[in-house]
């Protein structure tokens, strides 16, 4: 309880509070950068025991995050903390596959569903809308980075935009969404493939 | 999201998606659109033989020039390509819906083929006869121990001669909205299911007593009963990690065993006007007392409000009421606020159907308004919402509503839904009269529609 009102608090402060401290959260640890959040920096300095990971992208930036929310989403995170294979103090989790402004996003969408998981079903998902508002680009490598972490719920939702995009969609259309420039069949080929699926011509 | 024309080398398109990953993409299809992706490009051309999923969907191959047995053949020989060019053994989720004239047969060893595999975890029917005759499931279906996931629908019937040998322990989810299966039966193969949902239109215990007991690991129920002619004698739901209860019971139950359920979250009643329904339904509200969210409908009222000295429990956790009445009862609405002190939201339904058991037309005491010895101590301190719909402006209506306002201080709206094709004057004086009440809340919103 105590926790919640301090954090509402923070909140409130932050805007302000973020600019002075900004000069505090970019320190050296270990000769890379580590970012950490200036209201974990403030809680840290009222004592109350928020327990971080770190995660490492494969631009080599570390992001610090709750424990209990990537435990809460991601089944590979999950099983190294039970497993007992991270330690605390002084190691992070390398993930050699996942890009800094991907690994930021996935920690983005994980932390929101945590602190929002009460909230009603029409406000979660326009903010899922919100969130996947991304070229397709970064939609791969969402769907990349979830695949590897193994978050369902992503994954799914994911899954699912894809599934849309080319529902009902003609093979032209739909060889232009996934960028498909050279189909490799030969003329003789083709002319079978619209013979054996004409309505998808 | 628009495509993008030029891509550096590095970055992640389609093609540089692994096949697992576009296989995935593939299971989100309807299996006839994953097997037409074959010709998108070479690549694609065989992946969907490596599917794990296939939805199919019978619907999707009538066309108006076929007959329907014609369509039928189609499909058959459709399904008959797909199973033979997959890894049967390797299918994790099978769902088919469509329409069973001629075909039961080959579907029965569809089935039993895919059941057969260690991989299958969830299976999907909804089946319709138009010709009337009803698809009994195989018992291959309740043998398959990597099961977690098992939803029917239609003109299927679940019967079993004996239970040797069948079990069901993966089986987390079970959804049945079909014509008729031995229930009791049934449920005792799962003895890990978490998630029931049944609408009964007519359960063909065949033993005697008609029992129903819920599986004890059970989180959410939903239990929707259709056939009004039968009793069932007894229903147990032993569930001590129960967080979602929705029962709408229309037969008769004689008799029923709960247990207070710690973790409840939410409660929707819809108990029809019984007899026997009455004499247990004191023990029903102390199960669910520790609910947050509690929904009674009219018929679950009406037994209520025949309960002789009826004493509601304490509900402790109760943030959210809703309760609908054939006839407004303020006496009970506020006896039953005395007991949640916690109470933010409260919905009213005045005027709702009831369904009645074997009870017909038993004569309805008329109730009025008696002004409370003491104020419910959730109206002063944590009331903010009321909703009150089928406003008709009676005097015990227009008094309950009256006197929350006054004494709510912490009152944020207050929405008065007036019946349907009430007049425009009506409803200016109905807000007239509200309007002078003096509000005990300085934030008070009263609506009006």
């Amino acid at each position: 309880m105590e926790l919640l009102c301090i954090r509402q608090w923070i909140s409130g402060l932050l805007p302000t509070v973020k600019k002075w401290l900004s000069a505090w959260c970019i320190k050296p640890v270990g000769g890379a950068l580590v970012r950490q959040e200036p209201e974990y920096i403030l809680l840290a300095l009222m004592g109350s025991p928020l327990k971080k990971i770190m995660l490492c992208s494969s631009e080599k930036e570390i992001f610090s995050v709750e424990e209990q929310v990537m435990v809460q989403h991601s089944v590979i995170i999950n099983n190294m903390i039970e497993d007992g294979s991270y330690n605390h103090e002084e190691s992070k989790i390398p993930l050699d596959c996942v890009d800094s402004k991907t690994l930021k996003k996935v920690i983005d969408y994980c932390t929101h569903h945590t602190h929002h998981h009460n909230d009603n079903q029409e406000d979660l998902e326009a903010w899922d809308a919100q969130f996947l508002n991304v070229d397709s680009n970064g939609l791969y490598d969402l769907l990349m980075a979830a695949n590897y972490l193994e978050i369902r719920n992503l994954l799914d939702l994911i899954y699912g935009t894809i599934k849309n995009m080319i529902k009902g969609k003609k093979i032209d259309e739909i060889r232009r969404i996934f960028n498909i420039k050279d189909h490799g069949f030969t003329p003789e080929e083709e002319e079978q493939n619209r013979k054996e699926y004409p309505h998808f011509y | 999201m628009e495509p993008e024309d030029d891509k550096s080398e590095t970055s992640t398109t389609i093609s540089t998606l692994p096949d697992s990953i576009l296989c995935n993409i593939l299971s989100f299809l309807p299996t006839r659109t994953s097997i037409a992706t074959s010709v998108l490009s070479r690549r694609w051309r065989h992946l969907w033989k490596h599917l794990h999923v296939l939805n199919l969907d019978g619907y999707s191959f009538n066309t108006p020039e076929l007959s329907r047995d014609h369509v039928e053949d189609r499909f058959v020989d459709f399904v008959n390509e797909v199973l033979q060019q997959v890894q049967v053994r390797r299918i994790q989720k099978f769902r088919l819906e469509g329409e069973v004239r001629n075909y039961s047969c080959t579907l029965s060893f569809w089935i039993d083929a895919v059941t057969s595999g260690p991989h299958l975890q969830e299976l999907y029917l909804s089946l319709w006869n138009s010709s009337g005759s009803f698809y009994t499931l195989p018992y291959s279906v309740f043998s398959c121990t990597s099961l977690v996931s098992l939803i029917l629908k239609g003109d299927i019937i679940v019967s079993f001669d004996n239970l040797q040998s069948l079990q069901l322990p993966s089986l987390k989810n079970l959804d049945l909205e079909i014509i008729s299966t031995e229930l009791d039966k049934l449920l005792s193969l799962c003895p890990a299911l978490e998630t029931l949902k049944v609408f009964i239109f007519f359960n063909s215990g065949g033993i005697d007593p008609n029992e129903i007991h819920v599986p004890r690991s059970l989180k959410r129920l939903t239990l929707e009963s259709e056939a009004c002619d039968s009793t069932v004698d007894h229903l147990e739901i032993h569930t001590p990690s129960l967080e979602y209860l929705d029962i709408a019971l229309v037969a008769c139950y004689s008799q029923i065993s709960v247990r207070t359920y710690p973790n409840l979250v939410e409660a929707c009643l819809n108990i029809c006007f019984d007899d026997m329904h009455i004499d247990w339904m004191p023990k029903l509200l102390n199960a669910v007392c520790r609910t947050k969210f509690l929904a009674l409908q009219a018929s679950t009222t009406a037994c209520l409000i025949c309960v002789p000295s009826l004493e509601f429990p304490q509900f402790f956790c109760l943030v959210r009421l809703q309760i609908g009445f054939e006839f407004f009862n303020s006496r009970v609405l506020i006896d039953l606020l005395h007991c949640c002190c916690k109470l933010e939201a409260l919905l009213i339904h005045a005027c709702e159907s009831v369904s009645y058991g074997c009870l017909y037309g038993e004569p309805v005491e008329p109730s009025s308004w008696t002004q409370p010895v003491s104020v419910p101590s959730c109206v002063v301190s944590h009331l903010n919402i009321i909703e009150f719909r089928d406003y008709e402006d009676l005097e015990e209506e227009h008094e309950f509503i009256a006197y929350v306002i006054e004494r709510g201080l912490v009152l944020k709206t207050v929405t008065i839904h007036t019946r349907t094709f009430t007049d425009q004057e009506i409803k200016d004086h109905i807000l007239k009269k509200l309007s002078v009440v003096p509000m005990g809340s300085s934030i008070c919103q009263l609506k009006l529609d």
